[in-house]
């Protein structure tokens, strides 16, 4: 069980300065962040395909890189898989000699290849082309590929930006699983909140070449919206309902004591689902209400209140932490505080099932 | 087609010559190719248009010049008498070096547009996987290049099969030893009332070089394909 130390800087000619330093422990750690925050180059920097002017990598006691004492040790022998955005699968080779590509060059320990084809569901492209594969497929092979060759250390460039939302739970499950079997460092670039609260444990916040946040990583992006970090204006909201049962011809599960009604759709009962909603989906009252046509009414506890660029956050414990958006009037003549009871109406239509496996 | 036996002994040599030719010439042109089409260095212009030099230069220059430093008082061809005993001007081995040096040219454009066009961020990835520098030349640089390599190989030897003027100078028309196809046609029409044997020597050359240049594109366009990394 070894950490990788990540610390570089690197000044580019267009005026852009990386700087940046975080620890990734054994597990899944992402990296947060806007578009041209230096998330990529980072991951090229662990890699080795890119060489920063100063820093230091590290994974347990290997060196990967030092400027003080000159330590810069090629990319074949730093045991990494990279998963790169636009996949970069060999085009002359098939699915199959793809996959086993970095096999051949791996003594270290590393997974089967008929559990990793059978997890990212590649049994009937082995003998294909890349070049005939879907956007989705690619990626998956790109995987298996970086996967499969053992790596103490998996990079991955937005790694399931292309997959649909079903398939792209269960992968990241399988690969988790995967990840916490071999005890090995993964880390995932990603700009979106809700796959960064679903899937990493741990969180670094990049924001122009800096990190400006690390932890845990749903309390980390929670944080930060106080701050404005890494782009993080608004708040996105991502609970776990679990219990799902019918109810009189309706989808009915628990959040924490709070009763939540669901969409129409196809639910495992007795089985849990993600759900998501804006912030601004969601309505505020001292007290409950009768009468309307809202389903959901969850009792909660206000956790924190935070203004920002004329909007009003409030954070808030409904067995699980979640934010609602309201405006400045609203906050001036209501005055919640934190601490305060209150009610959280959410329409049926507005919750987003992100997962119905 | 009726050929005569001479003209058969003209054609095998031509075939031996061109191979031969593009054969030596090939490991090197790879080399200076991948250079070219990956590296940024000084003097580059110099080292490109130098390659490019025999392409452009009358090839009664090269010969002359290959027959001052191969002919038997040139630098190289009275050292190689002296030392090994062999003589290379005027053998079927000079016709193979006019060859190689004017086709080299073709090869190393060809070779080199065919690197240019693999991605480096594919060989990058390669590396991560593993492979060394060497591997990944071997296992991915060079099978991307394929079809631009072949191309380039596919025209040299077209180039190769109908030198000319450098073969005349540096290894002569000698019946057997030296008289590739475009000498025998050469020879024909030197020949009295030989104008009309020369058709079809004539003929299987524009067929050869069609069917060269044809290849070669057809091998370009598949490259091109193959090369970039999809999406």
């Amino acid at each position: 069980m070894t950490g990788l130390h990540v610390a570089c800087g690197h000044s580019f000619d267009g005026g852009f300065t990386l700087d940046a330093q975080f620890e990734a422990p054994p597990g899944v750690t992402a990296l947060f962040g806007p578009s041209g925050s230096g998330k990529t180059t980072v991951l090229e920097i662990i890699a080795g395909v890119r060489r920063p002017q100063r820093g230091k990598i590290q994974l347990g006691e290997k060196c990967f890189f030092d400027d003080h004492t000159h330590v810069e040790l090629p990319s074949q022998q730093r045991g990494v898989g990279l998963v790169p955005q636009d996949d970069l699968l060999f085009p002359h080779l098939s699915v199959r000699q793809n996959l086993q590509f970095g096999v051949r060059y791996s003594k270290q320990a590393r997974p089967e290849f008929e559990h990793v084809v059978a997890v990212l569901r590649l049994e009937g492209l082995l003998d294909r082309r890349p070049s005939t594969l879907s956007g989705g497929e690619r990626q998956r092979v790109a995987l298996g590929r970086a996967v499969l060759r053992g790596p103490d250390v998996l990079l991955m460039d937005e790694p399931i930006n292309a997959q649909d939302e079903a398939l792209k739970h269960r992968l990241i499950q399988d690969l988790c699983a995967m990840v916490a079997e071999l005890s090995i460092v993964a880390i995932f670039v990603s700009h979106d909140q809700n796959d960064v609260r679903r899937f990493a444990d741990r969180v670094v916040l990049l924001d122009r070449g800096r990190v400006v946040g690390a932890g845990p990583a749903a309390a980390t992006l929670d944080a930060t919206v106080k701050s404005h970090a890494a782009g993080i204006d608004t708040p996105t909201n991502l609970v776990r309902i679990c219990e799902i049962h019918a109810e009189q011809g309706a989808w009915i599960g628990a959040l924490g004591e709070n009763r939540a009604v669901l969409p129409a759709g196809q639910y495992p009962p007795g089985g849990a689902i993600y759900v998501s909603f804006q912030p601004a989906d969601v309505l505020l009252s001292r007290e409950d209400v009768g009468g309307l046509s809202v389903r959901n009414h969850w009792r909660g506890r206000i956790i924190d209140i935070v203004t920002s660029a004329g909007h009003v956050f409030i954070h808030l414990d409904v067995g699980q932490p979640i934010w609602a958006e309201i405006t400045p009037q609203a906050q001036q003549s209501l005055a919640f505080r934190p601490g305060d009871s209150v009610i959280c109406l959410v329409k049926t239509s507005a919750l987003r099932p992100l997962q119905t496996t | 087609m009726v050929l005569s036996p001479d003209e058969w002994q003209a054609v095998g040599l031509s075939l031996k010559v061109a191979a031969v030719a593009v054969a030596v010439s090939l490991p090197p042109a790879v080399l200076l190719g991948w250079i070219l089409g990956r590296r940024e260095f000084r003097g580059k212009v110099i080292v490109e248009t130098l390659v490019t030099l025999p392409l452009v230069l009358p090839p009664v220059v090269v010969g002359y010049l290959l027959l001052m430093a191969l002919g038997r008082r040139g630098i190289i061809g009275q050292a190689l008498e002296d030392w090994l005993g062999v003589r290379i001007a005027f053998t079927w081995w000079a016709a193979a070096l006019a060859s190689a040096v004017v086709g080299f040219p073709l090869l190393v454009r060809s070779v080199r547009l065919g690197f240019a066009a693999v991605d480096p961020r594919l060989e990058a990835i390669a590396r991560t996987l593993g492979a060394s520098r060497w591997r990944t030349f071997f296992g991915v640089s060079i099978p991307l290049a394929w079809p631009a390599i072949v191309s380039g190989v596919v025209l040299a030897f077209a180039r190769g099969w109908g030198e000319f003027g450098a073969t005349i100078v540096i290894a002569g028309n000698i019946a057997g030893q030296t008289r590739t196809v475009p000498l025998a046609i050469y020879g024909s029409l030197e020949t009295p009332g030989g104008f009309a044997s020369a058709w079809p020597l004539v003929i299987l050359s524009i067929v050869v070089a069609w069917a060269a240049l044809l290849g070669s594109e057809w091998l370009a366009r598949r490259g091109g394909r193959l090369s970039v990394a999809v999406r």
